[in-house]
């Protein structure tokens, strides 16, 4: 091991790091979120790190109340029969999804960087 | 090139055959692109033994050959890609910084561009800059295995350079 060596590898540990910190910095921007109830367009925006938010999606077969905190979108409560949407965790990355069956509701994050 | 010559490369395709055939085999690496890439190796002793002409003859030779026994074509873009440029990035480097750099340093700015190969065909098939926010983690991880590889090669050099 030579002194260039010692440089190179410092010169790439400081790019790394660097470029992390890049794609975690301009992650806030924010993941698009699409909500659909029955197939159909109910709301899209974008998960931003600062929103907070609750609201209701009123379906003929029930509620949904929604809360947006933290950068992630989770289902609080909900009048549907197995209750999964509720205890789904929250949905922060892009290709994560949360499901109510009953009352044919999907939330989802856009985004490629599926979460592996 | 010698007879001598022909059959000593075709012995380090061979070889770098092997290491692609028994990478396969390891663990898969949970992050899109990652690899040990232990044909690496080859490259190395070629490059040390002979020169950058060789190396690219060995480089053609085995990402070909491992697409058509192993990968499949749609994975030899993505060798090719990042072969070339890591031997591109090794010659340079070994004629700019000359006696600056070992086998070490070589070997890891090899790697790095190996997946940096990689990642520019993946941004053009996909069509999306997104696989680029993993390229952190493929260059920390490149420090890693270039570190490896340059060992085992250093090791072999010391014992196969008065047979070449």
């Amino acid at each position: 091991m030579k002194k260039g060596d010692i440089v190179i590898i410092i010169v790439i540990i400081i790019i790394a790091f660097v470029s992390y910190m890049a794609v975690t910095l301009s992650r806030p921007a924010g993941s698009a979120v699409l909500i659909t109830v029955d197939g159909a367009l109910y709301r899209q925006f974008v998960l931003d790190e600062k929103a907070e938010e609750h609201f209701t999606v009123e379906t003929e077969a029930g509620y949904n109340v929604i809360e947006v905190k933290d950068g992630a979108i989770a289902v609080i409560e909900a009048d549907c029969r197995d209750q999964i949407c509720v205890h789904t965790k929250a949905a922060r990355k892009g290709g994560d999804k949360i499901i109510c069956l009953p009352h044919k509701l999907i939330i989802s994050i856009q985004g490629e960087e599926d979460g592996h | 090139m010698s007879a001598k010559k022909v059959s000593r490369l075709a012995l380090l395709v061979a070889f770098a055959l092997i290491l692609s055939y028994v990478e396969s085999f390891l663990p898969v690496i949970p992050i899109p692109g990652a690899k040990l890439g232990l044909a690496n190796i080859a490259t190395l002793l070629c490059l040390y033994l002979y020169s950058p002409r060789e190396a690219l003859v060995l480089v053609v030779l085995r990402t070909s050959l491992s697409a058509f026994l192993f990968t499949g074509f749609s994975a030899l873009m993505y060798a090719l890609a990042g072969g070339l440029l890591s031997l591109a990035a090794m010659c340079l480097a070994r004629r700019i910084f000359k006696d600056k750099l070992s086998i070490a340093g070589i070997s890891i700015l090899g790697a790095v561009f190996h997946h940096i190969g990689q990642m520019i065909v993946a941004v053009f098939v996909l069509q999306s800059l997104a696989i680029l926010t993993i390229l952190p983690y493929l260059l920390a991880l490149s420090l890693v295995t270039g570190l490896f590889t340059s060992v085992v090669a250093k090791y072999i050099l010391r014992y196969v350079q008065r047979f070449f």
